[in-house]
């Protein structure tokens, strides 16, 4: 399930990165519609962004972020074919992992 | 011309910029290692569900500054998709350790934090959940000043009652 659609692009001397995750964010408070029980919280808390062995980008979630979550973020000193690397961690330890090269 | 309570200079160590210096070794601390050695996953901030109280732990009593940075939809017409950026001056670059994203309106009104590092560029976007027209408020944290800007997003009533 951990699938991470990204894309690094450079332009005026910054790599911006745009990566979609595939991920359910429950927040807990949702209930289950057949059921009527209240589906377990379920959402990533951490997501780092890593450029040639640095980390350039970190960032922490509540239950506030959007499900299948979309985020974008700018560094600088990257050039075109590095590689930049996004990890996820949610609340129940689970992880995914995504790499593109820069463009 | 002095008053009683002075300014302090930008780097001045008075007393009442104590919390301020040791805001500014941490961000120093920040620079020299990875950013994974930062402070853990903040649990009592993303518990919060009031919106005054979690702003005042986010600013930890420090003044705000009113500074154009926020960008969103006017209108949503999905309240599970609003895409929410911050965007500060390039100048500003490297001084900014952390944004932060709140939604006056929803349970929990904290929904993300994006610390940056020497390299990060203040410029980051992402998906919020808002549950219904509320005020949002993005506060970035340089080692000198907190600055803030607040935007409102109308939710049409959307299929999730």
């Amino acid at each position: 399930m951990a699938d991470i659609k990204m894309r690094a692009s450079l332009k005026d001397g910054a790599v911006t990165v745009k990566a979609l995750i595939s991920h359910p964010m429950e927040t807990g408070r949702r209930k289950d519609p057949k059921t009527e029980e209240l589906v377990p919280a379920h959402f990533i808390q951490r997501v780092i962004g890593e450029h040639a062995g640095e980390v350039v980008f970190e960032s922490w979630w509540g239950t506030g972020v959007s499900a299948n979550p979309f985020i974008s973020f700018t560094f600088t000193g990257g050039a075109k074919g590095d590689a930049v690397k996004l990890t996820w961690v949610d609340n129940r330890g689970e992880s995914g992992v995504g790499e593109t090269a820069v463009r | 011309m002095w008053r009683t309570k002075r300014r302090a200079p930008q780097r001045a160590h008075s007393v009442e910029r104590r919390r301020f210096t040791v805001g500014l070794l941490a961000g120093f601390a920040g620079l020299l290692s990875p950013l994974r050695a930062f402070a853990e996953w903040p649990k009592t901030l993303f518990g919060q569900t009031d919106f005054d109280k979690a702003l005042a732990e986010l600013t930890q009593g420090r003044k705000t500054e009113k500074r154009p940075m926020l960008k969103t939809p006017k209108i949503a017409e999905n309240g599970a998709q609003v895409r929410v950026s911050a965007k500060l001056p390039d100048a500003a670059a490297g001084a900014v350790s952390k944004i932060s994203f709140i939604v006056e309106k929803n349970p929990v009104p904290l929904t993300s934090q994006f610390i940056l590092g020497g390299r990060s560029v203040p410029s980051v976007g992402v998906n919020l959940k808002v549950r219904e027209t509320s005020r949002i408020v993005a506060v970035a944290e340089t080692a000198e000043a907190l600055y803030m800007d607040e935007a409102t997003v109308q939710v049409s009533a959307g299929g999730c009652g």
